[in-house]
C-alpha cells in the first residue's frame, strides 16, 4: 500500500481523521480500528470530538466507525463535527457544548459522603447519594436532597431564593440556611449515639419560618401551596 | 491588661481541647471575663467540647480575612454568660492565619476580656507557631507517658526560644491505682523531668469523657478532676491553693501538698 488507509492528525479540540476514498468500508473500518489499537495507551480515556476527511460517510458507516474508535481505544468521542463546516471556532463551540450538556446531564449529583471539613457547592440543585456528616456543608443555590444521613450544615437557596427546599432520609443537620433564615437544632447528646433510624424529613419556609417537617402527602402539599 | 495564655501539649490526644474547655470555664466561673479561641483550624473540636458546634457562623478565619467582625463570631457560652468561644474554621488548613494576624487578632480581644486562652493544635509546625505567638504565657498539657513528656519538653524549649517566660505544667490523666503500683509515672517523677513549675494534677475521670461527649464541662462539680480544674483557674488567678486530693485519702495528698509548698 502506497499511504495508509486512515491517517490521523489532531487539533486543540479533537482528531481529524483522513480515510482513503477507494478502500472498501470493511478493510477501512479495520485499519482504523488497528490503528486506534496501536495508539491506546496515548489516548489514555481522553474525550474528544472527531472529524472525518477524504470520504463521504453514510449516518451508519459513520456510526460504525465511532464505535472501532471506541472499542479499539476507550476514546471517549463527544460529538463528531461536520468536516464542511468546520473552524477551529466552530469546533471548539460544539466541544464546549456538548461537555456543558454533559454536566447538566450529570452535575447535579454526587456520589459519596461528604465529610467533615468538606464543602459541596452547586449553582443548580444537587441530589447527595451519601451521608453528610457533621463538619461537612453543602451549599446549594437551589433545592438539596439527601439520599442518606444529614448531619452537616445545609444551605439551600443560597442566592436568596426563599422558596427553595432541603430533604434528607434522616434529617439531623447541624444548621440549616434557606435564603435568609437559619436553624440550629437541639443538641441532645445524651442519648445520641449517632446510630439514627430513617424518617424522611423536608425543610421549607412557610410564614417567614423554617419548617422541618415529616415527608407526609399533607406536608408536600403544604410546600407546594 | 489581659493575660494571653496557650495551652499546648506537642502529642495529641493529651487532653490540650479539654482542659481549655474546663479552665475557660473555671475562670468564668470565678467571674473573669474569658475568650477560648480554637486555633486548630481545619481540626476543630472545642466547639464540640463546649456544646456549641450547631451555633458558628464565623469563624476565627473570617474575623482575619475581614470577612465580619471579631464579636460577629464570638459565640457566647451556653452556661456561663462571661465565657466566650472563638471557633476555628473546618474548611481550611493552619496556613489560612499567619502568627503577625494571630498577634493583631489577639489584640483586638485584648479589650474585652480578662483572659484569652488560645487552645493550640498538636505539633510544631505553623499551627503551634500561630498560636504561641500572641501568648504571654504558656501553661503545658502531659500525661505521665514517657512519650507526651518527651513532647512536652521539646515544647517547652521552643516556647522558651520563643521568649515566652511563664511556662505552667498540666499533669492530665494520672491514675493514682497505676501509680500506687509503680506502674505510672508520679507528678513528682514528671516534674522531675521537666522541671518546669506545676500548676495542677488532673486525674484519669470517665466522667470526663462523658462531659465532653454532651458537651458541657466539669470544672466545679463534685467529681476529683473537676476540683482540679477548678483550682487550676484558681493558681491561674494567683491564689495559693494547695493540690487537691487526687484519691480519697492516703498518704500522697501530704506528699503533694508538701512539693506544692516546697516551691
Amino acid at each position: 500500500m502506497a499511504h495508509s488507509a486512515v491517517i490521523i492528525k489532531s487539533n486543540p479540540h479533537g482528531l481529524i481523521l483522513n480515510l482513503d476514498a477507494e478502500l472498501p468500508f470493511e478493510e477501512l473500518c479495520q485499519a482504523v480500528s488497528d490503528k486506534f489499537r496501536e495508539s491506546a495507551g496515548f489516548f489514555k480515556r481522553a474525550s474528544l470530538a472527531l472529524t472525518f476527511r477524504g470520504r463521504a460517510l453514510t449516518n451508519e458507516q459513520e456510526a460504525r466507525l465511532v464505535d472501532e474508535i471506541v472499542q479499539s481505544s476507550g476514546i471517549h468521542v463527544i460529538c463528531i463535527v461536520d468536516e464542511s463546516k468546520e473552524t477551529a471556532e466552530r469546533y471548539k463551540k460544539a466541544v464546549v457544548r456538548a461537555l456543558e450538556q454533559r454536566r447538566e446531564e450529570e452535575g447535579q449529583f454526587y456520589r459519596g459522603t461528604l465529610r467533615s471539613g468538606q464543602v459541596l457547592e452547586t449553582d443548580s440543585s444537587v441530589v447527595v447519594i451519601g451521608d453528610v456528616n457533621p463538619g461537612a456543608q453543602i451549599v446549594s443555590k437551589g433545592n438539596i436532597v439527601i439520599l442518606g444521613c444529614c448531619m452537616g450544615n445545609l444551605y439551600a437557596g443560597a442566592s436568596g431564593n426563599a422558596g427553595c427546599f432541603a430533604a434528607a432520609l434522616t434529617m439531623k443537620p447541624m444548621q440549616v440556611r434557606i435564603a435568609d433564615k437559619i436553624a440550629r437544632s437541639a443538641i441532645v447528646k445524651k442519648v445520641d449515639t449517632g446510630d439514627y433510624p430513617i424518617d424522611p424529613k423536608i425543610v421549607y419556609i412557610k410564614d417567614g419560618h423554617l419548617q422541618i417537617k415529616a415527608i407526609t402527602n399533607e406536608t408536600l402539599s403544604d410546600y407546594l401551596a | 491588661m489581659s493575660e494571653v495564655i496557650v495551652i499546648t501539649s506537642g502529642k495529641g490526644g493529651v487532653g490540650k481541647t479539654t482542659s481549655t474547655a474546663n479552665i475557660g470555664a473555671g475562670l468564668a466561673r470565678l467571674n473573669k471575663k474569658v475568650v477560648l479561641v480554637d486555633t486548630d483550624i481545619g481540626l476543630r473540636n472545642l466547639d464540640v467540647v463546649m456544646g456549641l458546634e450547631n451555633r458558628i457562623i464565623y469563624n476565627l478565619v473570617d474575623v482575619v480575612e475581614g470577612n465580619c467582625r471579631v464579636k460577629q463570631a464570638l459565640i457566647r457560652d451556653k452556661h456561663y454568660p462571661n465565657l466566650y468561644l472563638l471557633p476555628s474554621a473546618q474548611t481550611r488548613d493552619k496556613s489560612a492565619v499567619s502568627p503577625e494576624q494571630m498577634r493583631k487578632l489577639a489584640d483586638s480581644l485584648a479589650p474585652m476580656f480578662d483572659y484569652i486562652i488560645l487552645d493550640c493544635p498538636a505539633g510544631i509546625e505553623q499551627g503551634f507557631r500561630n498560636a504561641i505567638a500572641a501568648a504571654n504565657r504558656a501553661l503545658v498539657v502531659t500525661t505521665p507517658e514517657v512519650s507526651a513528656i518527651r513532647d512536652a519538653d521539646r515544647i517547652i524549649g521552643l516556647l522558651e526560644v520563643a521568649g515566652i517566660r511563664k511556662i505552667d505544667l498540666l499533669v492530665n490523666r494520672i491514675r493514682m491505682d497505676m501509680v500506687r503500683r509503680g506502674e505510672m509515672m508520679s507528678v513528682e517523677d514528671v516534674l522531675d523531668i521537666l522541671a518546669v513549675s506545676l500548676i495542677g494534677a488532673v486525674p484519669d475521670d470517665e466522667g470526663i469523657v462523658i462531659a465532653s461527649n454532651h458537651g458541657e464541662p466539669v470544672v466545679g462539680n463534685d467529681t476529683i478532676a473537676g476540683q482540679a480544674f477548678l483550682n487550676i483557674a484558681r493558681r491561674l488567678l494567683g491564689e495559693t491553693v494547695p493540690l487537691a486530693d487526687l484519691e480519697s485519702g492516703g498518704t500522697l495528698l501530704q506528699r503533694m501538698a508538701a512539693l506544692f509548698r516546697r516551691k
